[in-house]
């Protein structure tokens, strides 16, 4: 009995409350762990030991855009900047989901500039109330700057939207803007103009395709 | 006289005020009219005076805080710094004219707040601009937020009972150990008393059918211990390693409601869901320099050991290479910051040999993060709430239903299309497209 006793403090006393600090053993670690570097694996092959690089100075990935020379801030450059992408329902809606989960915890998903962060009195400054007679006419090539480079409180937004979603994004907000007092709606697809953007050898290659 | 029928029914009918009411009616009327008129010419003067909060809201707050640093300095008594009132209307109207003047009290502003321009307010008249510093000079904190309910309930843990039930449960066995014996004894003694012949006693560790008892029960039991821990070897199911900086998702994903997508960009683009770098982090926190939140929820390590929240930012400071005095990030001589990125524990492991991409289960396939990473909004430190599994993994793709329609993705496949629009089947399942295919996922 005594003994009985003995084993189950001694049990007890072994439990560490499930917690699990370590992740355990394992059959063959070089199948389980990547020999090659994987994506975050430290790399002693760069001085900064980061496997992830940054693609070459002016590659632009196939799909995306070309680059835009915007100047961080180069406040005259961006007024005036602007895109020939125009979007359907879906691609606005598309616009209104990125909004919603990229912008929305700080502008408001009503766009009221009352987002949880700052309704809940953790920031200090008020977010952009796209309402405002401020925003209601600011230029998209502004708005496009302040997404990229990031705009007094405002973090840069580059890492999580690229360019495309941040055109999205945009044709959101001025299609809100549009029918709460803003300027009439111009980035929808009914108003569609050919694309100047485009690489020509990329044009070429989609007529051959649609041929 | 005007009535409304309906179906035949009546169910309005027009009623005059009777002649005996009429001078009450006559008062009444003229009361409500004299009180509208006074509410009326009350809120007009009401607007008379510019409304502070107001121009506050819309002109000032996105850089201003009443009683925080923000893009430009808390306005709280700021007034009372000004050299003199002309000087606060100037600077508020145009304030690159009076540092360009080269006004002493200027420029230190300008200089403090790394230059920042503040935007010039022309239309804002004197009223304006007082009735703005008037409401900052009175604004007072909103009160903290209440606890949670559930914390002022005062609500206590449940302690796990097994080992009380493990004590009651031996001492039961031991019982019935001694009540046999005994009962065994006195069979002995009243055999011995009456004359009969006793059986000879065999001890029970000689007693064959003990023996052979014993020893099976040892080998299923050595056998299911052995199966069990060989195949959970290499599964990591609940580990939760000790982070570099305490980041609680409970606080980030659960109580201030950011999308797991906002941090974990990569999700839906790519095999990675993606850690974010300190600028992403940086995004908010350049603002929340501080954990307010004890009351509501404070932090703790599973061991339950106190974390101070305000700590663990100012790590993250360090890490990104902020300075949180100077309000800027610390750049080496050709304007790279210097950050260096935060060392995570990865706890999601999939051997190397398993092709997985969070792309295709989050965007093709719409799964919810929870499915398979648990309700992470309620953790405060991670641990892997799936075992990993192949068989894990299969289950999924046997079992769950994909999202087929409106989903172009899946377009090719026609038939399960005919069939979906036939009636003939309700949905698809992963593995019906091939989902338990070797080559999906090794190769």
């Amino acid at each position: 009995m005594i003994a009985c006793l003995v084993l189950t403090v001694s049990l007890v006393s072994c439990d560490s409350g499930n917690i699990r600090r370590t992740p355990g053993h394992i059959y063959a670690p070089d199948m389980t762990y990547s020999r090659a570097y994987d994506a975050y694996t430290s790399n002693p092959n760069f001085a900064d030991s980061m496997t992830s690089r940054l693609p070459v100075t002016g590659a632009v990935a196939r799909g995306h855009q070309l680059p835009d020379h915007l100047k961080e801030g180069d406040t005259t450059a961006y007024k005036t900047f602007t895109t020939s992408m125009r979007f359907n329902a879906d691609e606005l809606n598309e616009g209104r989901r990125l909004f919603n989960i990229y912008c929305g915890i700080c502008h408001g998903t009503n766009l009221d500039g009352q987002g949880p962060l700052y309704a809940s009195g953790k920031f200090a400054s008020m977010p952009a109330n796209f309402k405002d007679a401020k925003y209601l006419h600011m230029p998209v090539g502004q708005m496009f700057a302040a997404a990229k480079y990031g705009k007094n409180m405002m973090g840069s937004y580059a890492a999580q939207l690229d360019a495309k979603q941040r055109w999205m994004v945009i044709a959101y907000i001025k299609q809100f803007q549009s029918k709460n007092g803003g300027d009439a709606f111009t980035l929808g697809e009914a108003t569609a103009k050919p694309d100047s953007v485009k690489a020509p050898m990329m044009a070429k290659l989609e007529d051959k395709k649609t041929k | 006289m005007p009535t409304l029928l309906y179906k035949g029914k009546l169910i309005f009918k027009f009623i005059p005020v009777p002649e005996s009411f009429k001078p009450l009616y006559r008062i009444c009327s003229r009361g409500i009219f004299t009180l509208v008129i006074v509410l009326l010419l009350g809120h007009t003067t009401a607007f008379a005076d510019p409304d502070g909060k107001a121009l506050f809201m819309s002109n000032c707050a996105s850089c201003h805080n009443p009683l925080k640093d923000a893009t430009g300095p808390a306005l709280q008594n700021i007034d009372k710094s000004f050299p003199d009132k002309e000087w606060g209307y100037n600077w508020v109207h145009n304030s690159a004219k009076v540092i360009a003047s080269g006004d002493k009290t200027a420029n230190d502003i300008f200089n403090k707040f790394n230059k920042t321009a503040m935007t010039a307010f022309p239309q804002l008249s004197n009223a304006d601009i007082d009735a703005i510093l008037k409401y900052v000079d009175e604004y007072k904190a909103p009160a903290a937020a209440a606890p949670a309910a559930g914390a002022a309930t005062g609500e206590q843990p449940a302690e796990s009972n097994g080992w009380l039930y493990t004590i009651i449960t031996l001492s039961l066995l031991v019982l019935v150990v001694i009540l046999w014996r005994a009962n065994q004894g006195l069979k002995r003694a009243a055999n011995d008393v009456e004359g009969v012949a006793n059986e000879k006693e065999i001890p029970l560790y000689r007693s064959k059918f003990v023996i052979a008892l014993v020893s099976i029960i040892l080998f299923i039991m050595a056998g299911y211990w052995l199966v069990n821990g060989a195949v959970n070897e290499g599964r990591q199911q609940n580990y939760q390693p000790l982070q570099p900086i305490f980041y609680s998702h409970k606080v980030h994903a659960g109580i201030n409601q950011i999308n797991c997508l906002y941090c974990h960009a990569g999700a839906e683009k790519s095999r990675q869901a993606m850690i974010p770098s300190t600028n992403i982090c940086m995004n908010c926190h350049k603002q929340i320099n501080s954990y307010s939140g004890e009351g509501e929820h404070a932090l703790k390590t599973a061991e339950g050991k106190t974390i101070n929240g305000t700590e663990q930012i100012q790590m993250l400071y360090k890490y990104a290479g902020w300075d949180p005095v100077k309000k800027d990030y610390n750049r080496d001589a050709a304007g790279n910051i210097l950050a260096t990125p935060i060392q995570w524990v990865k706890i999601h492991n999939l051997p190397d040999h398993v092709y997985f991409n969070h792309s295709q289960h989050v965007k093709v396939g719409q799964i919810q993060c929870q499915r398979c990473h648990g309700d992470i909004q309620e953790m405060d430190e991670v641990y892997q709430f799936a075992p990993l599994s192949m068989g894990w993994c299969i289950n999924c793709h046997r079992q769950t239903e994909v999202q087929f329609t409106n989903n172009k993705y899946y377009d090719i496949f026609e038939k399960y299309h005919d069939e979906l629009k036939s009636g003939k089947r309700t949905g698809v399942t992963e593995a019906e497209m091939g989902g338990t295919e070797c080559q999906k996922c090794h190769y």
